[in-house]
């Protein structure tokens, strides 16, 4: 387990979701038009913050562009085929 | 028989007694200090865990909560309520004593922490707008309801963008508390208040410009 370096308090992560939310995560993406496997990818990783997400998309920003922007890994993974 | 005298007198060892506890508000400099700080620290830690199961016994939310489940919480909470003194040390000014300022961070955090528990397992669709139940008492208030319900309907639909309603219906309409929607999000309190705030403004407005409120009150928020 980390510590943190001044107290040796236990460290505490945005913990990894769970399997209903990851659903959840994942049905909020497709709905905006985010394809599937790009979802996925985003709806599992709970560091991914989906709400600035899908203000990107609100406004205009293609799903895959907003993931990129948002620096998700998963988003280059498809970029050839995304253009 | 022999004459016993008070416990807490006979017991007190005189180590005990050469170092009274120090004052209450003493906690600030001994949490800064190099060679207290540790031990004020896992003091710090003990109020918490303290304050954190006062507060889980009163919510009855925390009550419907397994033993390992509440424990699990009480340290959770009391773990990061630690951490948000220890980094607002600062921002104390002894207007109240330290330990009542320390003890809500520990409230609140335990809050948070059993809203979001009981909130695990709950689906919140954030598409269903369910039909409001009216308390008009006559046909005339009831038309005037009704036509406000569907101007605000409309609006809903309309004046907000796809995000902006599924947050205002989760957080206005469903009851889903911020800190659970920000968390299955991975978004913060505040970016939602913030999203909140717009969707108010829109709904305003675009009521206001249909006549169903008196006057715009909200231009200088738009921006």
């Amino acid at each position: 387990m980390g510590s943190n370096s001044l107290y040796g308090i236990p460290e505490r992560r945005r913990p990894r979701p769970s399997p209903e939310v990851v659903r959840w995560r994942m049905r909020r993406l497709t709905d905006a038009g985010f394809d599937a496997s790009l979802a996925a990818g985003l709806a599992v990783d709970g560091d991914v913050d989906l709400h600035a997400l899908l203000n990107l998309v609100d406004r205009g920003c293609p799903p895959h562009l907003a993931a990129r922007i948002m620096g998700s890994r998963v988003a280059d993974v498809g970029v050839g085929s995304h253009g | 028989m022999d004459e016993v005298e008070p416990v807490a007198i006979v017991n007190r060892s005189p180590v005990v007694a050469q170092m009274p506890p120090p004052p209450v508000d003493d906690w600030v400099s001994r949490l800064r200090d190099d060679v207290h700080r540790h031990e004020a620290t896992r003091e710090l830690h003990q109020l918490m865990l303290r304050a954190a199961r006062h507060q889980i016994a009163r919510m009855p939310e925390g009550r419907d909560l397994g033993w390992a489940r509440r424990e699990e919480i009480v340290h959770a909470a009391a773990d990061e309520a630690t951490s948000s003194v220890l980094s607002r040390l600062g921002r104390f000014e002894g207007r109240s004593r330290f330990t009542t300022w320390a003890y809500k961070f520990a409230i609140l955090q335990t809050a948070v922490e059993v809203r979001r528990s009981a909130w695990r397992q709950r689906e919140t669709d954030l598409e269903a707008l369910g039909e409001p139940v009216s308390d008009a008492t006559g046909p005339e208030a009831y038309a005037e309801s009704s036509d406000l319900t569907r101007a605000m309907r409309e609006a809903i639909d309309h004046a907000l963008t796809d995000h902006q309603r599924h947050v205002a219906i989760a957080l206005l309409v469903e009851g889903v508390p911020i800190d659970v929607l920000a968390e299955r999000l991975g978004s913060t309190r505040n970016s939602l208040y913030k999203t909140l705030h717009d969707a108010r403004v829109r709904l305003r407005d675009d009521l206001t410009t249909r006549g169903y409120l008196g006057f715009a009150t909200s231009e200088e928020a738009v921006s």
